[in-house]
């Protein structure tokens, strides 16, 4: 009866399972001994999201986005992919093009800075994107 | 024993929402449909449909003769890759030359005769930075837009949400109406548009 109980329980859980966090939630992740930080892609439509929204990381780190589920895009706000310009200045646009499922786009930056940026397909659902740049060895705690 | 009952009861309640989760996101699953190959020989500028752009003005193919065209056909509410077809389609018009930019012309045509209205073609090409010099977005009824489709070998189709499976193809058409070069898919390489529009816009321009 215990055992069917927990069971039970973890069935329960379960249910709940990535519901916790609601899509668009900003989340941090820190890069302190690592030199490639990882972001998920993950969700299709409404539920689209990069997982960490924000990194911060040290020049010279690789951020690798690796898409989970459906189809998506990292790409710059910028005036070359007709936006207005949300990564430092003199830094250089990106846009992986499409990525899908179990695909990896690995992007570096030369310039320190915020870069903003966004999934094509999925931008007026909120799929958007930050990578804080510092030049500095001491990383700063982001305050959400 | 009553607790096991209550959390058996939670759970019964919750599978049909999970079910229901799982309904809403399959309908949205992108699907592409190949582009089919169709003869180059036949000029597209005699095709005699009246198109209406953003700006609500009435136009036809053959208004654009004499000079390349770039056609390509999507839908404004597309969540799949209509985005990324109109960003490689400005990719292959930001790498020509500004004098070959201002002999050439981008025609974008809506499937979606239902909700892409000129106004909203309008929001769209705003909205994309599109509403530019050069660049009509257009719609008409629905046998016109089916019709060119069939000439140009783009397969669509509506689905029930609204939402339209299609070919992800990007034409070039010379300056007689003439299919130049077809850049079928999402990756394909762009390279051969771009020198193919630049022969063409030197050739005549020269």
């Amino acid at each position: 009866m215990k055992g069917a109980f927990i069971y039970i329980i973890i069935l329960f859980l379960h249910a709940f399972d990535g519901l916790s966090t609601p899509p668009g939630t900003l989340t941090t992740t820190m890069a302190l001994e690592q030199d490639t930080v990882s972001v998920f892609v993950l969700g299709i439509h409404k539920n689209a999201r990069f997982e960490p929204a924000t990194v911060q990381i040290r020049m010279g780190d690789v951020v690798r986005f690796e898409v989970k589920e459906g189809l998506h895009t990292v790409t710059a706000y910028h005036p070359e992919n007709r936006r207005d310009l949300g990564i430092p200045e003199g830094a250089d646009s990106f846009d992986s093009g499409i990525l899908s499922a179990g695909e990896e786009w690995f992007l570096t930056v030369t310039v320190p800075g915020e870069y903003n940026y966004f999934c094509l397909p999925h931008e007026l659902m909120g799929h958007k994107g930050k990578i804080i740049a510092v030049s500095d060895q001491t990383i700063t705690e982001i305050s959400n | 024993m009553t607790i096991i009952k209550l959390l058996l009861l939670t759970l019964a309640g919750l599978l049909p929402l999970q079910l229901f989760a799982q309904h809403e996101i399959s309908t949205h699953t992108p699907v592409s449909l190949e582009a089919v190959n169709v003869p180059h020989e036949q000029s597209l500028f005699h095709v005699q449909t009246e198109w209406i752009n953003q700006d609500n003005e009435a136009l036809v193919l053959g208004d654009f003769a004499g000079q390349p065209l770039v056609v390509v056909m999507f839908y404004g509410q597309c969540t799949g890759t209509c985005p990324v077809l109109i960003q490689r389609t400005w990719n292959l018009y930001k790498q020509l030359d500004q004098q070959v930019k201002e002999q050439m012309q981008v025609l974008a045509v809506s499937f979606d005769y239902r909700n892409d209205s000129p106004k909203a073609l309008k929001e769209y090409a705003e909205r994309e930075q599109l509403d530019i010099p050069n660049w009509s977005f257009v719609t008409a009824d629905h046998s016109s837009i089916r019709e060119l489709a069939m000439l140009l070998g783009v397969q669509y189709r509506e689905r029930n949400d609204g939402h339209f499976e299609h070919s992800n193809l990007i034409t070039v058409l010379d300056d007689e109406g003439k299919i130049a070069v077809r850049i079928s898919g999402l990756q394909a390489s762009l390279d051969e548009a771009v020198t193919n529009i630049e022969h063409i816009a030197k050739e005549k321009f020269q």
